[in-house]
């Protein structure tokens, strides 16, 4: 009896062991599944919103972030009175400070081609630190900005020396610079600007052939920054979004480019008749620059009207001289007295340029285009028509099922149509190796993970049958927190050895940067 | 008499039948009303914006926004970041246009130049918030169907208020394609006329997100706007919580403000 009590009780209790755990996890799947019932019943209708929990802490956060703000939301009257009292103009100047503070790290891993002199390290690193602020007085509005930058380059940086500050013709970069100088008058119908600021042109996204009045610093071809331009410019409001532009340019700014020992000028290609502006073998060449003078003034004019039936369009003209060098060749003087050599030199000619443009959209596309005519005045120069055309598409169902936010992917093609070719008296070179968008394919595709985290793959083919080269850039950049951004880049160039890529064909390199604005 | 009896009788009961379909509105005719009611000529608002990730951490943003009434329910926008500096400058500028896709402008200080939008781009997410581009656009009533589910007592910060829910569905295949939403659910409470909730679906009919407007104020007239709003994604697990801090309605504002010379004579920012 005994033993049968003791196997009756075992079959019970393995029957309890055998079954009960499948019931027991059956009771807790439906109480999953009730839980989450219950959940998306309260979400699916809900007869209450209060804010609970962390909704409602949010909102209380966001309650003592605005007790220091100004509250006002009768007028704007006491806003100002408030302002007024509580502000000084230190105060304003310290609010309108804003800046960034970047650090950028760089490793080729190619050594450089072998050149005498060449600076063969493959490691680089700077930092850069930019500011700008303002100051308003009635319609008037004071506005500073620059940088501070140095680095392990060499002959790279020039220190910070303002003697050429009306026209800076150090090939360095300054090490601190002042880009923006300028002072905005503004009413209702125009703006006047009279100092030192960049001057923009141009509604295309990738390439801009009309965007020539923007000298630049070239020092790192790929990381550049605007040198800006002394003008006295007003932008006039005609009618609704079209405004009428018209600026004076009385000092002509040569591009900066980098030292002749710098990785950036590639190897030196002996007898070329043509060059460019990164070309090393034409270093011993003289430069003429335009000198602050009645005759070297540049003009510009443009007309331009906005959302106009959905079309953004544009016309603008330039007359002044060339940002691209010509070459023109002298007899000078020789060692020996009594005999002459030639001599080469570099020289900005002065051309009007006719550029129009448009942007548009359609559906889900954008289309842009800009052509730019460039005569040359007594044929110093090739005369052509240089134009750019392309779209950019957003992908947003398609980006979703890849989990990404959004994908824009932008095409451009470039090129130019030589009109007439340069014809005058010893002038032996144009600037048609200098000139970009001669025959390129232009790309970029961003992907956006998140608002912290992207992508982006950048590329430049020239598919010139005799200066072809290639340009490709991936970066992943990420947003750490308000204002600090990580970016990691991987550069890579090929071509034909003097094109533009080709001749950086060992400067295929990785970048690290950190920037932080506030 | 019998006859003269039975006319009255049905002319009464058809009388009374059309003054009670009269009083039941049409979904059309809530938002009509509401429009209509909350309307204003101009308006600016500076507003602090808080955005909080799936690990609750914060990102903070100050924001001015503008906007102006230039033909009958015509609107311009613009919106303007003041902080942080890493999007410091950026504006996004909206012009609504009757009977075709309105224009929408973004402008970045790095490139400093305007690039217009295509509406592909419209589904995205505004500068990291919450909000797409569609959801900054003024609410065309042409472009939806609005349909009464059913009216409710909904409780609201501590109160209960007797309101409508409305759902608006696009009005056809054209915006349907456009738009990042199969359909919207709107709670708008009767009184005052005001949105108390929208609940968000995107294209496969899941609850994407909801907004949650607080603290109502009376800022002109019965013109009511919110002080602080909540938007909750749900797909993202991502918050995008705004406070008025300033506003002002009715002010005059210039057309020029909505212009690209405004942004690119540094106006924007002062």
């Amino acid at each position: 009896m005994k033993k049968s009590c003791l196997y009756k009780s075992l079959a019970i209790l393995l029957f309890v062991c055998l079954l009960c755990p499948p019931f027991l996890w059956g009771q807790t799947d439906y109480k999953f599944q009730e839980d989450d019932l219950l959940k998306e019943m309260d979400k699916a209708a809900p007869k209450s919103s209060e804010p609970k929990g962390q909704e409602d802490d949010l909102l209380k956060e966001m309650d003592k972030a605005g007790e220091a703000a100004p509250q006002d939301q009768k007028g704007k009257e006491k806003v100002a009175q408030a302002e007024a009292k509580q502000q000084t103009e230190l105060s304003k100047l310290v609010d309108n400070f804003h800046g960034s503070l970047r650090l950028r790290g760089m490793h080729f891993w190619q050594n450089p081609p072998v050149r005498e002199g060449a600076d063969t390290r493959n490691d680089f690193g700077n930092a850069l630190f930019k500011f700008s602020d303002k100051m308003n007085y009635k319609d008037f509005t004071l506005n500073v900005g620059g940088w501070v930058e140095y680095g392990n380059e060499e002959n790279t940086y020039s220190g910070t020396s303002f003697s050429e500050f009306w026209q800076d013709m150090d090939r360095r970069r300054r090490i601190l610079d002042i880009s923006d100088l300028y002072i905005n008058y503004s009413r209702e119908t125009f703006n006047f600007l009279i100092g030192k600021k960049t001057l923009t042109n141009g509604m295309s996204t990738l390439y801009l052939p009309s965007d020539r009045m923007r000298p630049q610093d070239l020092n790192d071809p790929l990381d550049v920054k605007d040198l800006n331009l002394w003008q006295a410019r007003m932008d006039y409001d005609v009618a609704e979004a079209t405004t009428l532009t018209a600026a004076f340019l009385p000092v002509y700014q040569p591009q900066k480019t980098p030292s002749e020992t710098s990785r950036w000028m590639g190897e030196r290609k002996q007898g070329d008749t043509e060059f460019d502006l990164y070309d090393a073998g034409n270093a011993n060449m003289r430069e003429d620059v335009p000198k602050f003078s009645d005759t070297n003034f540049g003009y510009f004019a443009r007309f331009k009207k906005k959302g106009f039936h959905g079309w953004d369009l544009f016309a603008s003209f330039y007359h002044g001289p060339n940002p691209f060098y010509v070459v023109r060749e002298e007899q000078v003087a020789g060692p020996i007295p009594g005999t002459t050599q030639p001599q080469r030199i570099k020289e900005v000619v002065k051309v009007d340029d006719y550029a129009a443009g448009f942007s548009t959209t359609y559906e889900s596309w954008e289309f842009h285009g800009e052509v730019v005519y460039n005569y040359s005045y007594d044929r110093k120069d090739d005369d052509y028509f240089n134009y750019v055309g392309g779209f950019t598409y957003t992908f947003d169902d398609f980006a979703k099922k890849l989990w990404l936010e959004k994908i824009d992917f932008t095409l451009e093609y470039a090129n130019e149509i030589i009109t007439r070719v340069q014809n005058a008296e010893t002038y032996v070179s144009s600037s048609k190796k200098s000139r970009l968008g001669r025959n390129d394919i232009l790309s970029r595709i961003n992907f956006e993970y998140s608002d912290k985290l992207s992508f982006q793959f950048v590329c430049n083919f020239q598919v010139d049958q005799i200066d072809y080269g290639r340009f490709q850039r991936l970066e992943a950049k990420y947003k750490f927190r308000d204002g600090l951004i990580s970016k990691l880049a991987a550069e890579f160039f090929g071509g034909q050895s003097d094109s533009l890529y080709g001749r950086w064909q060992k400067n295929d390199r990785l970048i690290l940067e950190f920037e932080y604005s506030f | 008499m019998t006859k003269r009896t039975i006319i009255w009788i049905v002319g009464i009961l058809f009388l009374f039948s059309a003054s009670v379909v009269s009083a039941q509105m049409t979904g059309r005719q809530v938002m009509e009303k509401q429009k209509e009611r909350h309307k204003v000529k101009t308006e600016i608002g500076n507003e602090d914006m808080m955005l909080v990730d799936k690990s609750g951490a914060k990102e903070n943003r100050q924001v001015v926004r503008y906007a102006k009434e230039v033909g009958k329910d015509l609107h311009r926008y613009l919106v303007v970041f003041l902080s942080p500096g890493d999007i410091r400058g950026t504006a996004l500028r909206t012009w609504e246009k009757k009977g075709g896709d309105n224009d929408q402008w973004l402008y970045l200080p790095a490139q400093k130049k305007e690039q217009r939008i295509a509406k592909a781009g419209k589904k995205n997410y505004f500068m990291g918030t919450d909000f797409t581009y569609e959801d900054m656009e003024p609410e065309d009533l042409n472009n939806f169907n609005y349909n009464i589910l059913r009216s409710e007592q909904f409780n609201h910060e501590g109160k209960s208020y007797d309101s409508y829910v409305i759902e608006a569905l696009p009005a056809n295949e054209k915006k349907k394609q456009e738009s990042g939403y199969a359909k919207r659910i709107m709670w708008i409470e009767k009184a005052n006329l005001t949105t108390l909730k929208t609940d968000f679906y995107d294209k496969r009919n899941k609850h994407q997100k909801t907004q949650l407007n607080y603290k109502f104020e009376t800022v002109s007239g019965s013109v009511m706007r919110p002080k602080q709003t909540i938007m909750n994604n749900m797909e993202k697990g991502h918050k995008t919580v705004t406070a008025t801090r300033s506003r002002q309605v009715n002010t005059n504002i210039s057309d020029t403000t909505f212009t690209e010379q405004f942004i690119l004579s540094g106006k924007h920012l002062q």
